[in-house]
């Protein structure tokens, strides 16, 4: 040691007998670690001789680890607060024995110079009992902090019981994904006082591609992956490797980590410092992962926050799965309607066809009216009904006069066109529903008129005459006048069910047949005397 | 980040100068520790000063007991005082253990920092076959008990089992007197950080030049971690000082000063040429 002091001691002249009768060590130390003097009760204590010790850095009388607490503490704060208390290290005798003791010490200036000068009290006695109590107050502390420990680990299952009822809950409620996954992020991020949490998902069905974040939450002032879509492929590429090794990954550190250049700038450009990453499974198939990100620092990740993660993967699984069986249903059920609408589709063309047969089955090519099947069955039908309601059912016969010799002269196709022209004339008459005309056979007509009496079918008869007259049709070869005209039979009867519509038929033909008798262009309503040569009654020749 | 860091670190910065220089205390004092050389510094720097979380005026309620189990923990205090500020091409000195947390940051980030001045460092303090770090395992146990007995506070060691200062103000008070962290736990989990640390794999990546100060007969970093460390960083100066001990910034301000400014001017840092 160089002793660059040329005062060989620093205690104040006179003071010496009574500091080295002292009964503590008196100790003074200079900036640079030279102890400068001490007293003979140190210097016995710790068996130096006061030349040799004088001159040597403190360094000669400390225990290795007190030297560090003389350097980080005892000197820091002699130089900075210019006193020490009650400080407790150990000092070091010549023999090699430790002895602790308690020092207090001050600093004290000189001319242009400090020095610091220290009481020092062993308290090797003391030392036993004090540790006893100290190891006590240890167990005590390790009892309290373990019960603390115990209320922690209680509160955090408590937690993880909430946020996990919770994410159920959502998931029974919700068949929404991106719903349930904002739900999931933000639970966990509050849960572990993360800065970022993300649900990342592989691109399906392309193992080589990556994918990307499908739902974020992120602590405020922290970066959002997802709204930059930019280095999704950079994460992408990163998480490739889990992929494989589908299981859960704990980086406390993520500088610890052998990255790639890319990779590692990606971490930084997001304040990435630890990480923790957990597979969502779909099945057998890796679907994605729950990415956690700490960005103040390096974290270490607990077990049970690692469970809990896990736990929130596994009911996130089932909501994933839940979503694609709702997604196959919907398909499924898309499908059907589309059938359903072709069908119904179908059906209706078919009906559309049906009833064109139909029509067609009952009605006359020639005319476009009724013909003689539809007749029939209509003519029964009203005749039923108006037996059960006892009301009159009038029907008219007629037949065009002379229509032979006008087919003779004209030909046939001018019969076919008179024939539809009369008919469209005639049906034009009729005005209600149930009124119905009908051709009757080669160039003879009928008409039901439901619910109607003598008078109203006579009414209809005559407008039916006008009407035939009103087309004018040229007929030469007539032998009642020079236009196309008719003979018309009507019979008016309240059905009854004991007879048949037969009765009202043969009524109306003897009518028409009369009309005839009687010179043609006329109508007749048939009487019972009928049957006998002179008609009872007959309306007069209409022109 | 919305954490307000200036207050949280209880940053102070002053002096007239642009070049940013930032001074680390190091483990068991806080930014104190600095008063002896900061003022010759002031007049050409930009002088910034703090103390990491847990120590001297920090805000105690910021402290992350698992963040603050690595040095790691303490460099992320440096980089978001330097993002606080906006600092670039900082000169950074650090005492002790802050020359390991420096050189962590300037790995994180180069861009912030110029030199690094590194007073008494060492990459790893416990001896491992070959390399001599001056200490056992079991050195540092023992230092870990007698700061456990210092901090619980000798006179108070019959006191009530449960620390809690709230109930024991008096008991508070004495201790900021006389400790830079009132907190046993997180002065000794700082102490195991520190101890326990090994830096040696990160030397060859330090991306910026540094200024070893080499104390003479330095119990915590022996001469031999000195040359090591010369040995493996990257463009570095070891400076071997005529100053004792460990803390030559408070037992030889002159010289630690001096040693600076002329390593700061030889790479044309100082306020004059830069």
């Amino acid at each position: 040691m160089v002793n660059r002091s040329s005062t060989p001691r620093s205690a104040p002249q006179g003071v010496d007998p009574l500091l080295d009768q002292a009964p503590c060590g008196f100790l003074s130390v200079r900036d640079d670690g030279v102890i400068e003097y001490a007293n003979a009760t140190l210097l016995t204590l710790l068996g130096w001789e006061r030349t040799a010790l004088q001159g040597q850095n403190i360094v000669a009388i400390l225990p290795v680890a007190s030297r560090i607490f003389y350097q980080t503490h005892v000197f820091p704060m002699l130089r900075v607060q210019g006193a020490v208390t009650e400080i407790y290290f150990s000092l070091r005798s010549r023999s090699g024995q430790d002895i602790p003791i308690l020092a207090n010490g001050v600093r004290r200036q000189r001319q242009g110079d400090a020095i610091n000068d220290c009481v020092v009290i062993p308290i090797r006695q003391r030392m036993q009992y004090e540790d006893e109590i100290l190891r006590a107050k240890k167990q005590a502390e390790a009892a309290i902090g373990a019960q603390k420990q115990a209320e922690a680990t209680l509160k955090h299952q408590y937690e993880r019981a909430i946020a996990l009822g919770q994410i159920t809950q959502h998931i029974r409620e919700s068949l929404d994904l991106t719903q349930i996954f904002a739900v999931a992020a933000q639970e966990i991020r509050q849960c572990l006082a993360a800065d970022r949490v993300g649900v990342y998902r592989f691109t399906p069905a392309d193992e080589a591609a990556g994918g990307n974040f499908v739902s974020e939450a992120v602590a405020p002032g922290v970066d959002s992956v997802m709204v930059t879509q930019m280095p999704h492929q950079g994460f992408g590429d990163h998480y490739r490797g889990i992929r494989h090794n589908a299981g859960t990954l704990a980086i406390r550190d993520i500088h610890e980590m052998r990255l790639l250049d890319e990779h590692s700038q990606l971490f930084s450009q997001f304040q990435v410092q630890a990480s923790l990453v957990v597979p969502l499974q779909k099945g057998h198939h890796l679907w994605g992962l729950i990415v956690i990100h700490h960005c103040s620092g390096p974290r270490y990740w607990q077990g049970v926050e690692i469970e809990l993660v896990e736990d929130i993967a596994a009911q996130l699984a089932i909501a994933i799965h839940q979503a694609d069986l709702v997604q196959r249903l919907q398909t499924e059920l898309q499908e059907r309607q589309r059938a359903e609408v072709h069908m119904t589709q179908i059906n209706a063309e078919l009906r559309r066809a049906t009833g064109l047969l139909d029509q067609l089955a009952h009605i006359d090519p020639l005319t476009q009216v009724a013909n003689r099947r539809r007749f029939s069955d209509r003519l029964g039908q009203e005749w039923a009904r108006l037996s059960r309601d006892r009301l009159p059912l009038s029907l008219l016969l007629f037949d065009v006069d002379y229509f032979k010799y006008y087919n003779d002269t004209y030909g046939h196709q001018a019969g076919d066109d008179c024939l539809y022209a009369i008919a469209q004339a005639a049906q034009k008459v009729l005005g209600r529903p149930t009124d119905l005309l009908a051709r009757y056979g080669g160039e003879e007509f009928a008409i039901i008129l439901p619910n109607t009496i003598q008078k109203g079918a006579i009414a209809v008869a005559r407008h039916i005459h006008q009407a035939i007259a009103a087309l004018a049709i040229s007929h030469r070869a007539s032998a009642v006048g020079s236009q196309i005209t008719i003979s018309l039979g009507i019979s008016t009867l309240i059905p009854s069910q004991k007879s048949t519509s037969t009765v009202l038929t043969q009524q109306a033909d003897q009518a028409l047949y009369r009309a005839k008798q009687q010179g043609r262009n006329r109508s007749v309503v048939f009487d019972p005397t009928m049957s006998h040569p002179e008609p009872k009654s007959a309306l007069p020749p209409l022109s | 980040m919305s954490v307000d860091v200036l207050s949280r670190n209880n940053v102070k910065v002053m002096g007239q100068g642009q070049r940013p220089l930032v001074m680390a205390h190091g483990f068991g004092c806080d930014q104190k520790m600095w008063r002896f050389v900061a003022p010759a510094f002031a007049a050409d720097y930009r002088l910034v000063l703090f103390d990491y979380v847990g120590f001297g005026e920090s805000d105690l309620a910021a402290y992350e007991p698992q963040r603050y189990s690595h040095l790691q923990g303490y460099a992320q205090d440096i980089l978001d005082i330097c993002a606080a500020l906006n600092l670039e091409q900082a000169i950074f000195v650090g005492h002790s253990v802050s020359s390991m947390i420096g050189l962590l940051a300037a790995i994180a980030a180069p861009e912030r920092f110029e030199r690094l001045v590194m007073i008494g460092p060492s990459p790893c303090y416990i001896n491992d076959e070959s390399y001599v770090g001056g200490f056992d395992r079991q050195d540092i146990d023992q230092l870990l008990d007698i700061m456990e007995k210092n901090y619980i506070g000798w006179a108070h060691l019959l006191a009530p089992v449960v620390m809690q200062n709230s109930d024991r103000p008096q008991l508070t008070q004495e201790l900021e007197e006389s400790f830079c962290s009132t907190d046993p736990a997180i002065a000794t989990r700082f102490a195991k950080a520190t101890f326990y640390s090994d830096n040696r794999d990160d030397l060859a990546k330090v991306p910026v030049p540094s200024l070893i100060l080499q104390c003479k007969d330095d119990a915590i970093a022996p001469a031999e971690v000195g040359q090591y460390l010369h040995q493996h960083l990257p463009h570095s100066t070891l400076a071997l000082m005529a100053a004792t001990g460990h803390c030559p910034h408070m037992s030889h301000p002159d010289e630690t000063i001096q040693l600076i400014k002329t390593y700061l001017e030889a790479a044309s840092l100082s306020p004059t040429y830069g």
